[in-house]
């Protein structure tokens, strides 16, 4: 055979190079500095691996509805119990604050509206943000990361199941399924927490007026922005980990090193995001009924 | 690696008591008729402080030998983590300023902003965010590597040939949590006082010059001083916590990362606990909340 017929019918080495548009461009910046191309990629390979996730989840319910359900017992079991007392002892602590500040000023009957004000709007979500973080998001990573260093995730890859969809979506939607119960509750621990030192530990705002002040305070619109951002605090921390476990490498010290990064971005994601949210809804109306 | 000492010195038995069975005494009988889960939380306890006090005495015997990897681990940690606890307390300082604000706007009292929410912030939330955001960076970093030298069977190593471990690696890196999470009290208070500031000049127009002013005046060098305490007794808390999670790992990547898993949790809880205990007590002993 000749040459100029091997060249003809011989595969080309990259089939789309001279058909990808011109604005795309170079996947690298060469411009760039190491580290912010290695955090433009990380961002994208996220984006991409959760956008996937999110995308399967109609699958997953489909395919693996009792993987969905067996998860959300874990969380049910294992998790809440950890979230759920941490958000009351916020509530003490903010109780114990808002008395401090308040009873030199001689209003301890408004401890409730400053509960309302600053735990029900903020502290609650953001602390939230981080115990889910450190607990599911960090466990995630770790459960997901294990089976990566197993190498059992390309072993449902061979067996012709979607990993994605089956480790991953699955947890989400199970995250989806119990964090409006988690989040009601939450809100109900952080107000009872207040409660119990201000009216009965020490004395200083009279039942009804503590009551009358946290319900005064806060409407539907409240509940209804403080609820998306929650489960936006809730639901970024899990996509996050994982990423990370999904994307382990390196034996245990990557398992190690990529739970330490997911907790690490976790928390930074959870501050961002309340900057945010707090500066679309609150930072020009403040939705309270106080002069108005 | 500092002066090599034999396996013997390392694990010498101290009493004669010892010596017979190590476990063989009251506390020992005591705790191991105890049921399932106090029993573990009680050897868990036990053996934290004993790995704090071993840290405590390798230290005060070879301060020299210990201070130099102290302060290399501690300049990589801070160059790893300064920027996620920035973001992290930013914006969790930014949404506490914006909450108040609305709150003291409303009723007309913006006057008391600024000493009100500085001296909540340095009390509690400051101290809180840090050490939690601490915990879950340094922390878990800390765990993953002792963790990941004791999967691999590295600790052991170093016993064979006669080094201490906790010597080489423990006591520089719980030194380091220590020392780390209480000279960060001072950049932290100083950065919610900026934003919480900035938060003011932007959402309430209130002047540098006022804001400052009602801060200075209400303000005691007690609260800083406590809150370095604070931050103190929260530092002793992850470097023991994780550095104790990580000795004890165990089982693989899994076993890695559950250990790191765990090691934020409990600390997390920790935090949580001293951090309401500690504001109560301090609270009622000083009485820091008079305005002038």
């Amino acid at each position: 055979m000749s040459n100029e017929a091997t060249e003809a019918f011989a595969r080309p080495r990259r089939p789309h190079a001279d058909k990808r548009p011109a604005s795309i461009g170079p996947t690298e910046l060469d411009w760039a500095p190491g580290w912010a191309n290695r955090t433009i990629s990380g961002v994208g390979d996220f984006l991409d691996f959760a956008l996937r996730a999110v995308a399967l989840i109609p699958h997953a319910l489909r395919s693996y509805p009792s993987e969905v359900f067996r998860y959300a017992g874990v969380l049910i079991r294992g998790s809440s119990l950890v979230v759920l007392f941490m958000l009351f002892n916020l509530g003490l602590e903010a109780g114990l604050l808002a008395d401090t500040q308040f009873r030199p000023l001689g209003i301890t009957s408004l401890n409730g509206a400053a509960v309302s004000v600053a735990i029900f709007r903020g502290c609650v979500q953001v602390l939230l943000g981080w115990v889910i973080a450190a607990k599911i998001g960090c466990g995630l990573v770790t459960e997901i990361g294990a089976m990566r260093i197993n190498e059992e995730v390309d072993a449902l890859e061979v067996m012709g199941m979607n990993p994605i969809s089956y480790l991953v979506s699955t947890r989400i939607m199970a995250v989806v399924i119990v964090s409006p119960g988690l989040i009601i509750m939450g809100y109900w621990m952080s107000f009872w927490g207040p409660w119990l030192v201000d009216v009965p530990f020490l004395g200083s705002t009279s039942d009804g007026a503590f009551w009358n002040y946290l319900f005064a305070l806060q409407n539907l619109t409240d509940f209804i922005i403080v609820t998306i951002w929650a489960v936006s605090s809730i639901a970024l921390p899990t996509l996050i980990g994982a990423y990370f476990g999904y994307t382990a490498k390196g034996g245990p010290v990557g398992v190690g090193e990529n739970t330490a990064k997911s907790m690490l971005i976790s928390m930074a994601t959870v501050s961002v995001i309340a900057t945010i949210i707090i500066q679309l809804a609150y930072g020009v109306d403040a939705n309270s009924p106080i002069g108005n | 690696m500092g002066v090599i000492v034999t396996s013997e010195q390392v694990q010498r038995p101290r009493t004669a008591a010892q010596r017979r069975n190590p476990y063989g005494g009251t506390t020992s009988a005591v705790v191991a008729r105890m049921p399932g889960p106090t029993r573990n939380f009680l050897v868990e306890v036990g053996g934290m402080l004993a790995l704090l006090g071993r840290v405590l005495v390798v230290t005060a015997k070879h301060p020299a030998e210990i201070l130099r990897p102290t302060l290399d681990y501690s300049y990589v940690t801070l160059r790893r983590c300064w920027f996620p606890v920035t973001v992290a307390l930013g914006g969790f300082i930014v949404f506490l300023s914006v909450a108040a604000l609305v709150f003291f706007d409303q009723l007309g009292a913006v006057g008391i902003y600024p000493p009100v929410i500085m001296r909540v912030c340095i009390e509690s939330f400051t101290v809180w965010a840090v050490a939690l955001v601490l915990a879950g960076i340094v922390g878990a970093s800390l765990t993953s590597e002792l963790g990941a030298r004791r999967v691999r069977d590295e600790l052991d190593a170093l016993y064979v040939i006669g080094v201490d471990p906790v010597r080489e690696l423990v006591a520089p890196r719980v030194l380091t949590a220590i020392a780390l999470t209480t000279l960060m009290s001072f950049p932290a208070v100083a950065l919610s006082l900026l934003t919480t500031q900035l938060a003011g000049a932007y959402y309430a127009s209130e002047s540098s010059a006022e804001f400052y002013h009602y801060v200075f005046d209400n303000l005691a060098p007690m609260e800083m001083f406590l809150a370095a305490l604070n931050c103190l007794i929260a530092g002793v808390i992850i470097g023991t916590v994780c550095a104790y999670k990580g000795m004890n790992a165990g089982g693989g990547s899994e076993g890695l990362g559950k250990a790191v898993n765990q090691a934020v949790v409990v600390s997390f809880v920790a935090l949580w606990m001293t951090q309401t205990l500690y504001t109560g007590i301090t609270q009622g002993i000083f009485d820091l909340g008079r305005f002038r």
